[in-house]
């Protein structure tokens, strides 16, 4: 007579398994990526809860390690759009920060030109610069080592 | 009930579970959209304010489950190759099922894998391509 098979966490990778397959085109797509990571890391747990029960119990356990596979492929593709999202996200806030700082108008009303302006977008401090008695215009920089007279 | 579906068998499980979920996308589509409003909203457009390249899948798929496949395209030009995977993923899962008893279980199965990622590689080859750049 056959021994009845063990169906120990078979339910739990059932459910890990559908969780584990919603979420690799949800994490693959940007708009749904935070659905995707909720339905991996549930699927995950469920999958380890299961696996753990088909150990125990001396269940099948290749569709648990199914479930555990595709959970951990959709938390890692939905993982890469929240990592991307967020650091995009941080870079809008302090651009926003920035421009409330620095309103445009404000620049403008201080006599300052645009191209004042276009460094401070850049993140970069304007180079001072210094003309010289016959109009020419030339950075700190350059005069290193010259010797220089200041007329103010 | 239990042995006629024979739910003993993962390979069978998977492939109901993929099938229920692929119909349950396609009743999705074609409950909302159009006069309905989608329920999930996107996770990116929230977060920087931007459209994505998975802009307007949703209605894409919408417009796909009521054959208006101009508008489709015009919604998000990958939508058609995306619902496409889809669909052949769901005729797949349901010849899966119906064929797990086959004595050449295990061919079929490795066949299965194979054309799951050559389709998997040819009608998402597009989006991920645009995606990533």
């Amino acid at each position: 007579m056959e021994e009845p098979k063990s169906t120990a966490g078979q339910g739990l990778g059932i459910a890990g398994l559908v969780l584990g397959i919603l979420a690799i085109p949800m994490g693959i797509f940007p708009c749904t990526f935070y659905i995707g990571i909720l339905f991996g890391i549930i699927g995950i747990v469920l999958s380890l809860v299961a696996l753990s029960q088909a150990n125990r119990g001396a269940g099948p356990k290749s569709l648990i390690i199914a479930a555990l596979v595709c959970s951990i492929v959709g938390l890692t593709f939905a993982s890469v759009w929240g990592f991307a999202f967020s650091r995009g996200g941080a870079r809008i806030v302090r651009e926003m920060i920035r421009e409330g700082e620095f309103p445009r108008d404000a620049f403008e009303e201080m006599g300052r030109d645009d191209d004042a302006w276009g460094d401070m977008e850049s993140d970069t401090v304007a180079e001072p610069r210094s003309t010289d008695m016959d109009e020419m215009t030339d950075t700190l920089k350059a005069l290193e080592g010259e010797e220089s007279v200041i007329i103010e | 009930m239990k042995s006629l579906l024979l739910l003993n068998d993962s390979y069978r499980i998977i492939n109901l579970i993929f099938a229920g979920i692929i119909l349950a996308v396609f009743a999705y589509s074609l409950f909302y959209g159009g006069e309905r409003p989608y329920p999930v909203p996107s996770g990116s457009e929230m977060l920087t304010g931007r459209d994505t390249i998975s802009t307007g899948l949703s209605r894409s798929f919408s417009s796909i489950v009521r054959f208006d496949f101009e508008q489709a395209r015009a919604y998000n030009p990958y939508g058609i190759s995306i619902f496409l995977f889809f669909l052949i993923q769901f005729i797949m899962r349901v010849a899966g099922y119906m064929l797990s008893t086959n004595p050449r279980r295990q061919a079929i199965i490795r066949l299965d894998i194979i054309i799951s990622i050559l389709f998997f590689i040819l009608l998402f080859r597009p989006f991920l391509k645009a995606l990533y750049q």
